[in-house]
């Protein structure tokens, strides 16, 4: 398998503080890799090391198979990480001319193309210190993509986008990688988003990997079973410490494993209850990291 | 590389026009509006001090304007925006992973080089204007002998010694990453030294006064005018040792910003 990135050991530390600690990750090419975790979890140290912005205290990387990290190779990535990185003397076109000057990119056309694909052509004259923080990223976003990069680097790339800008954000990036085959490493604190674009994940707490795989296989197979049913204490009794009751009253949820639903529900029957709907519910990305990282209240 | 992010910097310069007015623009269009008004009051209320100008040597002065430690901070604000505007506008991050780190500061600093050796000329094309003014109301005097050759001296005179400033600044951005601290730092410095210089004469010669650049640009400016054939310059053998002791300054201080500035962890610009 090609990986876009290879951590080994990879570990970040500012005096006593420990940023990132070892990380071993490996992500492939050819989809979009979710990185997720709550503030100072070492996201954003991650992303900066791998472009070249701070420098490892330990361990190593990979970036596109190359373990020498110049110019040459951080060439091939786009990146938009944190907040939008523009000069506000600059117009949208003139910004994108400056980083293909900057990146030794020539293409005729090129940054009309971009700015068109990043909805900004009627823009493209403006100064960016009169842009609102949507047109910023969109911006910030179009200079990321402008030497057609293999793998591209976006560190919240939904913040000041609308509803509708966040769904073609959702669609652009999907397009990069199922059409242009691009590679795409996504931070972002919207859960839901990264859930309905990543094909995979990674979540990190206090500097450290606590899960990572494909968002189907760590969402899937794990839920609760809502049971309207009565009586509700007997239901309760029966379903055991995983169940808890709910708000309605005549209803009770089970933290059960989806393959387990069957049994319970024969249980519950045997034992005299009357069961009146029972409904599964998968858990959603945000449940596993609230339950992961230990946020859920 | 530096051939690619030396391109982007001028771009980039060029946009920021009026950053770039009043860092490198300002200085020369000051010395011709106010030799202007100058000569004519003169002119008016004065009556003719000398009989004839020189215009070469209108330009010769014109070249070493920007000499002057008050008029330095043109150059101080220009040097700081070139350095320590990445770290003011964070943008630090859209533009290292797309070059070189030292060719991007090489790339600053040849930038910087080439607006003040603009600046320069600019400065010494007004004051020639002013003298040509002059001449035209009192008359010309001869050309000074080898006068391309004493203002090339005064170039470089004034070139090298503000070099050493924008070196300052270099180091000052990066070790500060504050645009104030670019600008402030290295004023408070040039003051530092022109408060120093007080106590030391040119006149007495001694050779340690070449390592200071305010002594060491006086001194080629002292052997341009005795390569124009002026009798009584001063401190012109310090002129050779100035000029090295210069370029080494400014290189140390550019070589300083470089190496921290490769170490330095970006976390936040």
């Amino acid at each position: 398998m090609t990986l876009a990135l290879e951590t080994t050991g990879l570990g970040k530390s500012y005096g006593a503080v420990t940023a990132l600690s070892a990380l071993d990750l490996a992500i492939p090419k050819g989809l979009v890799y979710g990185v997720l975790g709550p503030n100072g979890a070492g996201k954003s140290t991650l992303l900066r090391m791998v472009l070249g912005l701070v420098t490892p205290s330990r361990g190593g990387f990979r970036l596109l198979g190359e373990s020498n990290i110049n110019a040459s190779v951080l060439r091939r990535v786009g990146a938009m990480i944190e907040a939008p990185s523009l000069y506000p003397f600059l117009t949208a076109r003139d910004m994108l001319r400056m980083a293909a000057r900057m990146s030794g990119f020539r293409e005729d056309g090129r940054e009309e193309a971009v700015l068109a694909r990043v909805g900004l052509t009627d823009a493209a004259d403006r100064k960016a210190r009169t842009f609102s923080m949507g047109m910023r990223q969109r911006l910030a976003l179009g200079a990321a993509l402008l030497a057609r990069p293999e793998l591209l680097i976006l560190d919240e790339p939904t913040n000041g986008l609308d509803p509708a800008g966040i769904q073609e954000m959702r669609t652009l990036v999907r397009d990069l990688v199922d059409k242009d085959g691009t590679t795409i490493i996504l931070s972002s604190h919207l859960l839901d988003e990264v859930e309905k674009v990543c094909d995979r994940v990674a979540i990190l707490d206090h500097g450290k990997l606590i899960a990572k795989g494909r968002v189907a296989d760590l969402v899937s197979g794990r839920g609760a079973i809502f049971i309207s049913a009565s009586p509700i204490e007997k239901a309760l009794a029966i379903a055991g410490p995983r169940a808890q009751a709910q708000a309605q009253g005549d209803s009770i949820s089970v933290e059960i494993a989806r393959e387990e639903a069957p049994a319970l529900i024969r249980a519950l029957a045997a034992g005299g209850v009357d069961v009146f709907e029972a409904r599964w519910a998968n858990q959603s990305l945000e449940d596993v990291f609230l339950s992961r990282t230990g946020s859920a209240s | 590389m530096i051939g690619q992010a030396f391109g982007a910097e001028i771009f980039k310069l060029s946009r920021n026009r009026w950053s770039l007015f009043w860092a490198f623009g300002f200085m020369p269009v000051f010395g011709l509006v106010s030799g202007l008004i100058e000569e004519t009051a003169a002119r008016a209320y004065v009556g003719d001090v000398l009989p004839y100008a020189n215009p070469i040597r209108f330009a010769y002065d014109g070249l070493g304007t920007m000499q002057s430690s008050l008029f330095q901070i043109f150059a101080v604000v220009g040097a700081a925006i070139l350095f320590a505007g990445e770290y003011r506008w964070e943008t630090w991050r859209a533009i290292l992973p797309r070059n070189d780190r030292a060719a991007i500061m090489c790339a600053k600093l040849l930038a910087f080089a080439l607006a003040i050796a603009a600046s320069i000329v600019a400065c010494g094309i007004g004051r020639w204007l002013v003298g040509l003014y002059d001449a035209m109301l009192t008359g010309q005097s001869d050309t000074p002998v080898n006068a391309l050759a004493g203002l090339l001296t005064g170039f470089g005179a004034a070139f090298l010694q503000i070099m050493v400033t924008g070196a300052l600044v270099m180091l000052v951005a990066v070790v500060s990453r504050s645009l104030m601290a670019a600008v402030v730092g290295p004023l408070v410095i040039l003051v530092a030294v022109d408060l120093t210089a007080i106590r030391f004469r040119l006149e007495t010669g001694e050779l340690w006064l070449a390592a200071l650049p305010n002594f060491a640009g006086r001194a080629m400016r002292e052997l341009g005018l005795a390569v124009m054939g002026e009798p009584d310059a001063i401190g012109v053998h310090l002129a050779a040792p100035g000029a090295i002791a210069m370029a080494l300054l400014a290189a140390l201080l550019a070589i300083a910003a470089i190496v921290l500035f490769q170490r330095q962890d970006l976390s936040r610009e």
